[in-house]
């Protein structure tokens, strides 16, 4: 190699600056189901055990004692779970809603509002993946999954993990309550 | 005015919307689509991916290989610019980054490391490699997906907004963004409208946080860059009309940062270099 420099692709622009609030949860619910669906709050209280059980299956810790989860009916009949939740990062925190089907499969993921806790130095990566179609049943490592190699914001390794974690309790302590 | 964002092109991907009286469905319903357009040009244009469109063409020199009209096009730019700038934007350097672990070998032939835009062939719906290299759209790609994504709101009828995919922009219709230019220490925001903005790190050392690798593919490659010469850490910010030209002029910016007349030449203007 007779030339080669290191290349950081950044958010060299400042914009959005440190806080955004993109959509309410209720806003998130209808861009991933659709405006013919209605909700049922249904927080799952997660104790110690349980919490443990998603730490040793997520390989992510749950902070939260509850979840905020919203049993999702179109005409009387579940569809599926949306959670809302948040990762926190060095530099970030996201809250966001995940749409998950009756299959275990990820629907859609929004992001309802970001905050740069400091400074904003949040680097972009080409991290690439898509949470599609995705189940708990599939592997999930950054690295392998979703292909990380020119490295990985925080942001996207903390919402992977997070995504993970929320299929975990779903296929642990939703899945079976419908059966 | 909405605003939405998803994790898309391995950064946080926000799309605006200023259009109004619009009404929220009609707007969120192009939104939805403008988004799986991104995913779709991330999908399509993977170097990692095994299935990708990119794959398939890269495990087939010699070959004709049918691909999307996206892909097509993006390759199109990418050798149309690549030639323009005498090979200093060159997709054509895969090898290369493969070779140094930058990413990782999606094929099981030997490669060159380092081939030219040329080497690209292309017909509407097909496309060869002459030479066995491996073509790496990450230095356009990007840029391209916000592009697809503007012309996806628009074709929803969306007059005007903006795509922000971490930092690299693209204010379309009336919308108009203040930015702050990272690396600029006076800080002065600068207004966006109707153009594009992208920006790039260059660092001397590789991390940990971003092992990614600028290759300098063209001819006059043993002149060393100024960014060499003094070993420092740089931000390199470019405006273009479109996202993708903005995205690969940000290359050719940092290994060429005193090139005027080429950045002139190539329809785009150097913002912020230091």
């Amino acid at each position: 190699m007779r030339n080669s420099l290191m290349f950081f692709p950044m958010a060299a622009i400042v914009c959005p600056a440190y806080a955004v609030d993109y959509l309410s949860i209720e806003q998130a619910q209808q861009v991933i189901f659709g405006e013919t669906v209605s909700s049922i709050a249904t927080p799952l209280a997660l104790d110690d055990d349980q919490r443990d059980l998603i730490k040793d299956l997520a390989g992510v810790r749950q902070r939260q004692d509850t979840q905020p989860i919203w049993k999702i009916e179109q005409n009387g009949q579940q569809v599926g779970w949306l959670f809302m939740d948040d990762v926190i990062g060095k530099h970030e925190y996201i809250t966001y809603a995940l749409g998950v089907n009756m299959a275990g499969e990820v629907v859609g993921m929004e992001i309802l509002s970001y905050r740069e806790t400091h400074g904003g130095e949040v680097r972009e990566a080409e991290w690439r993946g898509n949470f599609a179609g995705k189940t708990v049943d599939q592997p999930f490592k950054l690295d392998e999954d979703i292909p990380n190699i020119s490295g990985a914001t925080l942001s996207c390794r903390n919402l992977t993990d997070g995504v993970k974690r929320l299929l975990v309790i779903q296929q642990q302590f939703l899945a079976a309550s419908t059966s | 005015m909405i605003r939405r964002a998803r994790p898309l092109l391995g950064t946080l991907v926000e799309i605006g919307v200023t259009d109004i009286n619009l009404p929220m469905l009609v707007a969120n319903q192009a939104i939805n689509q403008a988004f799986a357009r991104i995913a779709c040009v991330q999908q399509s244009m993977s170097f990692h991916s095994p299935e990708s469109e990119l794959t398939r063409l890269n495990r087939h020199p010699g070959q004709w290989v049918v691909l999307s009209p996206l892909t097509i096009r993006v390759l199109r730019l990418a050798k149309a610019v690549g030639i323009a700038s005498d090979n200093r934007f060159n997709c054509t350097v895969g090898g290369a980054l493969v070779a140094q672990g930058g990413l990782p070998n999606p094929v099981s032939h030997e490669v060159h490391s380092i081939g030219e835009s040329a080497f690209i062939h292309l017909m509407p719906s097909k496309a060869m490699l002459a030479e066995p290299v491996l073509v790496t759209l990450d230095g356009i790609a990007k840029g391209f997906a916000i592009d697809v994504a503007v012309a996806s709101l628009k074709a929803k009828g969306i007059t005007s907004g903006w795509v922000n995919a971490g930092g690299d922009l693209r204010v379309f219709g009336n919308a108009s963004l203040s930015v702050t230019i990272r690396g600029n220490r006076k800080g002065e925001p600068v207004i966006v409208s109707n153009q594009a903005i992208a920006s790039s790190q260059i660092a001397p050392t590789h991390t940990e946080s971003f092992p990614a690798w600028l290759v300098d593919g063209s001819e006059q490659a043993t002149i060393t860059s100024a960014y060499q010469r003094q070993q420092s850490n740089g931000v390199v910010t470019v405006s273009a009309r479109y996202a993708w030209r903005a995205d690969a002029l940000t290359k050719i910016a940092a290994l060429a940062p005193n090139d005027d007349a080429l950045m002139q030449r190539l329809k785009g203007k150097l913002l912020h270099c230091a």
